[in-house]
């Protein structure tokens, strides 16, 4: 099943002048200072964190000792349909923002200070990442960073200052950073400085939750070359390369926005990717060596990377398609046993790809044509949405007992057996419990709401409503008291809703339908809406009561939110009040505060602090919780080191053939 | 003219096998009894067998009831369409024709314009920004339905109405009104006659074409061109029933009020004849 990410940064990235985000994030930095009795320097892993250090021999997916590797060989990797990759510089902005360009595609060459996702498990992964444990000192005020040795492919060393580059670009062009949220980073950096050659160190606005600050703010740094730090492209040679300039325009937000938008506009002209010097300096495992009018990327390794999971392939290519038949047909067609040693110029053939999910039941076809089939369910959850400000639908939803007896019409178990092709995972809490993972408490896994219709009906009809279905179930008893229908709900007012959903999707559509469904043997009549994707994300966002904009009543995105690149499963991103992910604008103060422990919580109460709001979330139902969609992904049975990355992070650095 | 219908061994086929498809939609019901509203998740994608001789689709949905029930819109759709785009498209066409001059040129120059605009993309943006119904895109189709039959009428208006009976006509005082429906429009039957069945097959292949880009009406409500959208996902999987009934139903249907428009043109047309 394809699995639509709808990340952070994809909801941020075109509202970052959205006011109510930044009260989102003023309630962690206009909170009170936590007392704390002793200044400690504190390290995630001291403090319990989900560190997973691992080396290259431990990793799951590095080639093992006895393995028979096929040398000089070539893999073939399937792009999503018609969403080739258009943007190298890693400073991406919301117009460019995409799973395609950023964790397919740039992070490839450019690697983020840390590294997420170890394999399959969620958390960071320090081995894989350009800088050590971070350190917090001073009531978590201080974060001390450590770079290891690296180095750029043009020799130079991965220095604190390429650290500073970034913080300074991002500064002062943060409107132009798809992840940015005012009053988050750099926002609640008062002051960041090099303090050695490979050690830099900010200074917060506050104490924050080490975890958190780690996994969700430092997760947004990607170190850039000084030779990037340049207003044009003068002394850069195809020959030479680009050296390091003298005079360093970045330490002035001036000289900052003018580098920013040379190389904004250097990234914008994609038939010079390959060929311009700028970014042949890389400090990933891969170069990129062609990128086709069509979409279709030739990397080669990285001959100077020094990191720890060095490429095996000679050649790794991302092929572009223009529909999912097209690459089904393609995968159809088998692959060539060993990978291909002919490099680009050979007959089409995929290495790695994914299996449509309408074509989920061809499992055994491929498999006889060679491929090893495996699920992978990124690290994330899906719902679906109440709109708390509508004006008809509103103080409907704002009543707990209605939440819970909508919830217990969602078949998540049938949904996935029937409509999911077994290819999801139930979700039943803001911090999942599947895929396994070091957040999520014994809570996670149980279901406080399971499907019952004579459940649903129960709760209505406790609650004031007269539930005589096929007729539309209607308030009787208006009233503020607790067997009452509740507050803003008249005598006669029926359950009958909107469901906007988007089109083009078999397991959404017939989701959907069965709700419907399910929902009239409760008395509740939905009207079910199908849109285009892009209608969806621009109807089914936060709006303001009275607003023509609060029109919609329940919006399914048809995407699940995936924890990346803000990593740590807390939720101020999408259940605080007035958060830009909020979009049905729920609002408790209860989960605010608990929200804001999440963040703000030294680490080790963190945990506890996570379970609280996560149990909360939970039972009170914000949204309405759906099954996770997962990937069935196929590879040649004979490519190893293919396990996912938790994030959906591409590593073919860790793929290799056997004989 | 009912003798020479019947000498079209093609139109009476077609006859035929329309009112086969309208028993089968209307009738069919009675005879065998499914729900189309209730999903069933534990009857999904069934193949053929006594229960269910068409299996099940994706949502547990009877196949064969299913088509009888997307049959029902669809001629339904198919018959208000022609119905309302012919009279609209002839009481326009006659106007002009009989009037003549400047509001002749001004209206032929809207229906030029009309069609210039590809239908379907209007049609498409529309469904994009309201939710579809029967009724509207009852209204919607027929709005873009009308110019061909404003067209036909027109020049046979222009031809009418040098007639005698017509001339005659308005110097004995008729209005224009009395003259396009007393006289005119009368005269034009032949002609609104096979252009309202070729209207009401082009409705059903528009339906069916809105349904299959799934922009049909919402669910649960059943059209042909909806199954086929939602079959050919399945097709790969070997579910063909869920393809190729509704196929062969919009095929048979829209062929079949093809050969009867053809038969009743020939019918019709003596010059042709």
């Amino acid at each position: 099943m394809t699995v639509r990410m709808r990340r952070l940064t994809a909801v941020v990235a075109c509202a970052t002048l959205v006011a109510g985000c930044g009260a989102a994030r003023g309630a962690h930095t206009g909170g009170a200072t936590q007392a704390r009795t002793a200044t400690r320097a504190r390290t995630a892993t001291q403090a319990g964190t989900a560190t997973q250090a691992r080396t290259a021999t431990q990793a799951g997916s590095a080639a093992r000792a006895g393995d028979n590797l096929t040398a000089g060989a070539s893999a073939y990797w399937a792009e999503q349909p018609l969403q080739p990759p258009n943007y190298i510089f890693p400073l991406i902005s919301g117009a460019y923002y995409s799973n395609e360009n950023v964790y397919d595609f740039q992070t490839l060459m450019y690697r983020p200070l840390y590294w997420f996702g170890s394999n399959d498990q969620p958390g960071v992964d320090y081995a894989l990442s350009l800088g050590n444990q971070p350190v917090y000192s001073d009531h978590d005020r201080v974060v001390t960073i450590t770079l290891k040795r690296a180095r750029w492919s043009n020799g130079t060393r991965v220095s604190a200052r390429d650290v500073i580059f970034w913080i300074n670009l991002l500064k002062a062009n943060r409107a132009d950073w798809a992840s940015y949220v005012p009053g988050g980073f750099p926002d609640n950096v008062i002051s960041y400085r090099a303090t050695g050659r490979r050690t830099v160190q900010l200074r917060l606005n506050r104490s924050y939750n080490p975890i958190w600050f780690t996994d969700n703010e430092l997760s947004q740094i990607t170190p850039l070359p000084l030779a990037w730090d340049r207003t044009s492209a003068g002394g850069c040679t195809e020959a030479h390369g680009c050296p390091t300039p003298t005079a360093l325009p970045d330490a002035k937000p001036a000289g900052a926005r003018a580098v920013y938008s040379f190389l904004n506009a250097q990234a914008k002209d994609l038939s010079t990717y390959a060929t311009n010097p700028l970014w042949r300096i890389v400090d990933g495992p891969w170069k990129l060596a062609q990128l086709t009018a069509a979409g279709r990327a030739t990397f080669v390794p990285n001959q100077r990377y020094d990191g720890p999971d060095r490429p095996h392939l000679a050649r790794f290519v991302e092929l572009p398609f223009t529909s999912e038949t097209a690459e089904l047909t393609l995968l159809d067609a088998g692959p060539t046993r060993g990978g291909s040693a002919g490099g680009g110029g050979s007959a089409p053939q995929i290495s790695a790809g994914y299996v449509p999910d309408t074509a989920v039941p061809q499992a055994p076809v491929l498999r006889a044509r060679g491929y090893r089939l495996a699920a992978f369910y990124p690290y994330g959850f899906d719902y679906f949405e109440p709109n708390f400000n509508n004006p008809t639908a509103g103080p409907i939803f704002r009543q707990l007992y209605f939440r819970q007896a909508f919830q217990h019409l969602v078949d998540q178990p049938g949904w996935i057996h029937a409509y999911y092709q077994g290819l999801g995972l139930p979700t039943y809490s803001p911090v999942p419990a599947q895929p396994a993972n070091p957040y999520a408490d014994a809570q996670a896994g149980t279901n406080p709401y399971p499907f019952s219709v004579a459940a649903a009906r129960r709760i209505l009809r406790a609650h004031g409503w007269r539930v005589n279905p096929p007729a539309v179930t209607t308030c009787i008893h208006p009233g503020h008291a607790l067997t009452d229908c509740g507050p803003g709900i008249r005598r006669g007012q029926q359950l009958r809703f909107t469901l906007m959903y988007p089109d083009g999707m078999s397991y959404t559509d017939n989701a959907m339908v069965d709700l419907q469904s399910v929902a009239r043997e409760a008395g509740i009549a939905l009207t079910l809406e199908q849109r285009t994707t892009a209608t969806i994300d621009a109807e089914i966002e936060p709006c303001k009561p009275g607003t023509a904009a609060c029109s919609w009543q329940l919006g399914q995105y048809g995407a699940a939110w995936v924890f990346a690149p803000d990593h740590y499963p807390s939720g101020e991103e999408i259940f605080q009040t007035g958060a830009l992910g909020n979009v049905g604008s729920y609002s408790s103060r209860r989960i605010d505060r608990l929200i804001e422990a999440t963040t703000t919580a030294p680490a080790n109460d963190a945990q506890r602090a996570l379970n609280a709001y996560a149990n909360a979330v939970r039972t009170q139902l914000p949204d309405f919780w759906q099954p996770s969609p997962g990937t069935l992904e196929s590879f040649q049975s004979n490519l190893r080191g293919t396990t996912p990355n938790a994030y959906g992070y591409l590593t073919p650095e860790d793929w290799y053939f056997t004989r | 003219m009912s003798r020479a219908f019947t000498r079209s061994r093609t139109g009476v086929t077609g006859l035929a096998a329309i009112t086969l498809i309208a028993g089968f939609c209307f009738l069919g019901p009675l005879l065998h009894h499914t729900d189309q509203t209730q999903a069933n998740i534990a009857l999904t994608n069934l193949a053929p067998s006594a229960a269910h001789p068409l299996g099940t689709d994706a949502n547990g949905y009877d196949v064969l009831g299913r088509l009888m029930a997307g049959g029902q819109i669809s001629l339904e759709v198919g018959l208000a369409v022609g119905v309302l785009a012919t009279g609209l498209g002839a009481a326009w066409g006659a106007l002009a024709g009989l009037t003549g001059g400047a509001l002749d040129a001004l209206m032929m120059r809207v229906v030029d314009t009309l069609l210039a605009l590809p239908a379907i993309f209007v049609l498409i943006y529309l469904a994009t920004v309201v939710q579809p119904t029967v009724p509207l895109l009852v209204a919607v189709i027929s709005l873009l339905s009308w110019l061909a039959p404003a067209r036909l009428v027109r020049s046979q208006t222009l031809t009418l109405r040098t007639r005698e009976f017509v001339t005659a006509a308005r110097a004995a005082g008729a209005g224009q009104p009395r003259t396009i429906t007393r006289h005119i429009l009368p005269n034009a039957a032949g002609t609104l006659i096979v252009a309202a069945t070729f209207q009401v097959a082009d409705a059903i292949l528009i339906l069916a074409t809105l349904s299959f880009l799934g922009f049909g009406p919402a669910p649960p409500t059943a059209t042909w061109g909806g199954m086929l959208y939602q079959g050919t996902s399945y097709l790969l999987d070997g579910y063909w029933w869920e393809v190729y009934p509704a196929g062969v139903m919009i095929v048979v249907a829209v062929l079949a009020l093809n050969l009867v428009g053809d038969a009743l043109r020939d019918t019709l047309d003596v010059q042709a004849r």
